[in-house]
């Protein structure tokens, strides 16, 4: 019996010093991030039998127990990914609207408005110079704030590409290190570090993407992506990759299509390419057709009265637009060269103009799983910061873009459109063309002129003016009967730029002279012929860029043309009038130019559908939305944080380590080993009693 | 609930965090003085300020635009004002002439007070505001009139049209009576001509085969071909009287042109008064015989158009008046013609509200008349024809009169400064109308702007009540967040052992 104190004391001295060490460990541990707190369960030992009593026999450690609520951890990397992908959105939005905050002396808005002031102002003194240098400055302010806006953006893409390049390259290292833990868990399902380890790890992962975990009785984990693909199975790891978009064919069986599709521009839209109609893709008749969806076959684009647009397939020259990107179809790794081989309904091809993330399930197969503008896809990812980031570069970013650009097309065509009927102080003696063709025997309508479907049938007029005296020698509208066929009007679906050419050549012999250069239009007077435009109901004059006041026709490329930067006296604010006069006191075009601001039924198209309203309609409703857009990421971000902040507070109560109770912990198991001290030396002081007897 | 130590201090950061966000929201709102300061503040309410802020901005331009047009027009309706008293001047003077008892040296110096009116009257009509010529249509930069000379003549019988052009400077009315009968440039005949009102002559001919009469200081062109008759005491025959004129050097409103695009063949006429250029396309094959037409029209040279318009007849009506098509070397015309009007323009107008324009400049002929080269011909003639609207010529021809001591013209031109000065007081009317539509316009403006004001202010200015109290309570917030926590973590155990 004691025989069985000593033990009993021995014991209780060994737990309190284990208990001392674990509870020491957890002060220790106060700050590890994702540090459980430990504390250790006691049993009684066996009892022994002794006549009629049982008798114990001290206690033992049974485990030392991890503090963790599975329940809440599993809440935790649920609702993860939803915070990461708000924040990650709110974030970049929240220096996006920056952009386009309108302050006291700058502003998108502020400049425009300014600009057609200074257009009015020109009206009240067409002749004064002053007002003109004050035209030019304002128009360039104007020109430099959106492309300046559009550079902001643009950079903004380029640091949400970088921020990307990393995360997903974390997010492999946390899907390798899982690989690597399941394999060393399963080796050692008890070492407390290790699951320390991997739930901090699943945290991490579970910021950068959306994940499902399945915990295996083995105690391994299966991650996988919310959306299906798997992450981590065991011992192995799959990858995740950002790299360039392209073109990906998917060729239904039976088609005999070889080639490829090829295209130009980037843009965040991810196009997909059906074929509905059997025929040819090198342009020649019959040409197959396809539409286009922007959402990954869910809608396509529409025409005006609903249906969905079919598109006919052909070559570099008939290249589809949609958004800032062009596509054809040509010969694989010849984008010059047009296809050989027909398409058959059926056949699809996934057109990604940007750099994407995709799934590897091995080195040879792969899908994307960036989320497509606009809706919310199956297998593609839905929560977490890459989520987030690639929604915020390639759906919000890059639809203000497309609105931008937009934005300045119209501006530019408007005006421009109005501009270049006008004429300037001073009579041409010669003018370039500032847009080019790339194929100037092609019709104009199909050509490459960023305006090009603005083109009208009609003409136009040229007034000629002796250099010296200034009088008028003459005018005519430009004919194009000597070009077949044969008809006096400009056919846009007809004319090519050399028709054009060697129509002006015809109808003004002697008196201007027109030469293409680069694919660019330009007039020259002849013997001492200075001219002027008038009347121009084709458009041509504005879609090549003659007698313009700007040129470029996106956002980035918006600026005042260079001849009236150079010598403002050609900003044109009068017209040729009913006398073939020019005077200087004519304030007409500069009037209707100024009267734009209140036009409101400017066209704007971006990324496959229109709308119609005022340049300052327009551009509000932008700003709109971007605060809207910004806004809402935001209040997303702070109910989600909500949500995941409580979820972690919870596991923090279940899991942290408290000082007081540490200390409280410890205090008893000093107590405890004390009196196990107590015990042992009394069986000791009552051995002795014992021996003293003899 | 159990708390972890790193809960608890956590809790005291977050809380700490917050509140001192709070408080840098506060202090920034409070020191814009906005409510709006980012998009996502406010989107809906930042599309509105964007506007407004366009809309305040084009509205003072428009201010800006209406004061500009007052001072033109306040200069011009100083300029009529006078003018108007000067035609009454010039009728006092008129009368007195017109007095029989009066030597022809008296009228002579009548003569010379009513050239020392129309030297005063050409410096008005050639008005400046800012160097610009108010009275001289678009072309700002020059003279709206100069001196010239001019031709009456007292022969009913002589056909209109017989003087083609007189050149020369002359300070006296040269008074020219044909002495024989002839055909001009076919018979030689003689004249003779007087620059003293009768006292003196001097004689000349005018050979075969010549038109130009020579009269000492100025050569004067008949057409060829005139019947002339000699003067005869009675008064009848060919007299002509060389008298002081100004021309208009502006330009006009006048004429409608109209050039077509296209392969039709068909004749084309506009009328109407059309403030710029109407371009309109014919959009269904047919032939002008055979209406109905159907046709579009753009006012922007074609960049929008207003579709579907169907005429009854070959007049298509387009805003502003019309365009008439008749059959000329053919009478057929296809889809996609295009015809465009083009008008002389002469109006300088400036903005005075979105919808609203108001014109600012005088075309000088069509108040003061005198005489105008029209574009495209090489002489001057009267313009406008209708003397009672043109007092320049008149007044010319009343100079003519009392120099060359003609009774008769005098009382003809009394008559007639009567129409001429209703003429120019209505004109005076018509710029004082404009000047009250400035102003209501002006004052319309400016309460637009004031509202314009008041509600971007409702969109964006911040309640400085709720704000001030917005920044007490966040920084009492924080002041008590503070000690809480400093009270929170300095608990523990440890005190107590």
């Amino acid at each position: 019996m004691l025989g069985n104190l000593f033990s009993i004391g021995r014991g209780a001295m060994q737990n309190a010093q284990m208990g001392l060490t674990v509870h020491g460990n957890n002060v220790a541990n106060l700050k590890t991030p994702g540090y459980r707190r430990r504390t250790i369960s006691q049993s009684e030992d066996c009892p022994i039998q002794s006549g009629k009593w049982s008798i114990g026999t001290g206690a033992s450690i049974e485990s030392i127990t991890r503090n963790l609520n599975l329940f809440l951890e599993r809440g935790v990397l649920d609702k993860s990914p939803d915070f990461s992908r708000w924040s990650a959105e709110a974030g970049n939005l929240g220096m996006v609207e920056k952009f386009f905050v309108e302050t006291k002396t700058a502003g998108i808005s502020k400049s425009m408005s300014e600009m057609w002031a200074a257009w009015q102002s020109l009206a009240n003194g067409p002749q004064l110079g002053a007002r003109r240098v004050a035209l030019v400055g304002a128009a360039q302010k104007f020109a430099s704030q959106i492309s300046s806006t559009m550079g902001d953006l643009r950079r903004q893409q380029d640091l949400i590409t970088t921020h990307l390049k990393q995360e997903v390259s974390k997010a492999n290292d946390g899907i390798k290190e899982l690989a690597e833990l399941n394999k060393r868990i399963i080796a050692n399902p008890q070492d407390n570090t290790l699951l320390d380890r991997r739930d901090i790890v699943l945290r991490g992962l579970s910021s950068m993407v959306d994940i499902k975990v399945a915990y295996e009785d083995s105690g391994q984990v299966t991650v996988s992506l919310g959306e299906g693909q798997k992450l981590v199975e065991g011992g192995k790891a799959f990858e995740l990759k950002f790299e360039n978009g392209g073109v990906r064919q998917s060729l239904i069986p039976g088609s005999s299509f070889k080639d490829d599709i090829h295209f130009s521009g980037t843009s965040g839209d991810e196009l997909v390419i059906q074929v509905v109609k059997d025929g040819n893709s090198s342009g020649a008749a019959p040409a197959a057709q396809f539409k286009i969806s922007k959402d990954g076959g869910k809608t396509w684009i529409k025409n005006p009265d609903g249906s969905d647009k079919v598109f006919d397939a052909g070559g570099q020259n008939e290249a589809v637009a949609v958004g800032d990107v062009k596509f054809w179809f040509g010969k694989k790794g010849a984008s010059a060269s047009a296809a050989t081989t027909a398409l058959k309904a059926g056949d699809r091809f996934t057109l990604t103009p940007k750099t994407e993330v995709r799934w590897y399930k091995n080195s040879s197969t792969s899908e994307s799983i960036s989320p497509v503008s606009g809706s919310e896809n199956e297998r593609r990812l839905r929560g977490g910061s890459i989520a987030g980031l690639l929604r915020a570069r390639d759906e919000k970013i890059g639809s203000y873009i497309e609105k931008l650009d937009a934005f300045a097309k119209s501006i530019a065509w408007e005006i421009n459109r109005a501009h270049s009927q006008g004429a300037g102080l001073v009579n041409h003696e010669n003018t370039i063309g500032t847009y080019g063709v790339r194929d100037s025997s092609l019709p104009l309508a199909e050509s490459n002129l960023p305006y090009a479907e603005k083109l009208a049938s009609g003409s136009f007029s040229m007034t000629f003016y002796d250099a010296t005296t200034g009088n008028k020698t003459g005018m005519a509208a430009l004919d194009f009967s000597s070009i077949p066929p044969g008809k006096e009007n400009f056919d846009p679906a007809v004319h090519s730029l050399e028709n054009v050419r060697d129509a002006i050549n015809t109808t003004f012999a002697g008196k201007a002279s027109a030469v293409i250069t680069n694919g660019k239009l330009s007039i020259k007077g002849l013997n001492n012929n200075r001219f002027q435009f008038s009347n121009d109901s084709t458009g041509l004059l504005a879609g090549l860029g003659i007698n313009t006041f700007f040129e470029g026709h996106d956002a980035a490329s918006l600026e005042i043309n260079s001849n009236i930067s150079d010598d403002p006296s050609r900003i044109a604010a009068a017209h040729v009038n009913g006398a073939g006069e020019v005077n200087k006191g004519d304030n007409s075009t500069a009037l209707t130019i100024a009267q734009l601001a209140d036009k409101d039924n400017v066209g704007f198209k971006f990324g496959g559908s229109s709308t119609e309203s005022s340049f300052n309609d327009f551009y509000s409703s932008l700003v709109a939305k971007v605060g809207s857009d910004t806004a809402d990421a935001k209040a997303n971000m702070s109910i989600s944080q909500t949500v995941l902040k409580d979820l972690v507070d919870k596991q923090e109560s279940v899991g942290g380590v408290n000082n007081d109770e540490e200390m409280n912990a410890i205090m008893r198991y000093q107590q405890s080993y004390r009196s196990a001290a107590k015990l042992i030396k009394t069986a000791n002081d009552m051995f002795d009693v014992l021996l003293s007897l003899k | 609930m159990r708390i972890s130590t790193n809960q608890l201090y956590n809790m005291s950061l977050n809380h700490l965090s917050a509140a001192m966000s709070d408080l840098a929201d506060a202090t920034n709102r409070n020191s814009s003085q906005k409510r709006v300061l980012l998009p996502s503040d406010d989107p809906a309410a930042m599309a509105g300020i964007i506007n407004s802020r366009s809309f305040d901005l084009q509205t003072k331009q428009f201010i800006k635009n209406i004061k500009t047009a007052t001072s033109w027009l306040t200069l011009a309706d100083g300029v009529l004002q006078q003018t108007s008293t000067d035609i009454g001047r010039i009728k006092t003077l008129a009368e007195q002439a017109a007095t029989g008892t009066l030597t022809a040296e008296q009228r002579r110096s009548i003569g010379k007070n009513l050239r020392g009116i129309m030297d005063n009257l050409l410096n008005k009509s050639n008005t400046e505001f800012g160097g610009k010529s108010i009275f001289a249509g678009h072309k700002l930069d020059t003279n709206a009139y100069e001196k010239t000379l001019g031709v009456t003549t007292t022969d009913p019988s002589l056909p209109a049209g017989s003087i083609v052009s007189v050149k020369g400077a002359s300070e006296d009315s040269i008074d020219v009576r044909f002495t024989s009968d002839g055909k001009v440039g076919t018979d030689s005949m003689t004249y003779k001509y007087s620059s003293d009102g009768g006292k003196t002559w001097k004689t000349g001919t005018l050979a075969a085969g010549t038109t130009e009469l020579d009269l000492g200081p100025a050569t004067l062109n008949l057409k060829n071909g005139t019947p002339v008759k000699e003067f005869t005491e009675k008064g009848e025959g060919t007299r002509l009287i060389v008298r002081p004129a100004l021309e208009y050097k502006g330009d006009d409103n006048d004429e409608l042109n109209v050039i077509k695009y296209g392969s039709t063949q068909v004749n084309m006429k506009a009328d109407g008064k059309f403030s710029n250029d109407v371009l309109v396309r014919i959009d269904k094959d047919g032939n002008v015989n055979t209406p109905p037409i159907t046709y579009s029209f753009s006012l922007d040279n074609g960049n929008t158009w207003i579709h579907s318009n169907v005429s009854a007849d070959a007049r298509l009506e387009v805003p502003g008046g019309s365009l008439t098509l008749s059959s000329g070397a053919g009478a057929t015309f296809l889809k996609g013609d295009q015809f465009v009007i083009r008008p002389n323009t002469a109006d300088l107008k400036l903005d005075i509200s979105q919808s609203q324009s108001i014109r600012v400049n005088h075309i000088g002929k069509d108040i003061f008349g005198g005489v105008y080269t029209k574009p495209g011909s090489t002489d001057p003639t009267a313009a406008p024809e209708d003397k009672d609207r043109n007092l320049f010529e008149t007044l010319g021809e009343l100079i003519g009169y009392v120099e060359t001591n003609n009774l008769e013209g005098i009382g003809n031109c009394v008559e007639q400064l009567k129409k001429v000065h209703e003429h120019v007081e209505m004109k005076a009317a018509e710029i004082g109308a404009r000047m009250n539509r400035a102003s209501s316009a002006e004052k319309l403006a400016e309460v637009r702007k004031d509202n314009n004001t008041a509600l971007l202010s409702r969109l964006e200015d911040a309640d400085l009540a709720t704000l001030l109290s917005e920044l007490k309570r966040s920084k009492f917030v924080y002041e008590a967040v503070a000690r809480s926590s400093k009270m929170i973590t300095e608990m523990s155990i440890l005190n107590y052992m």
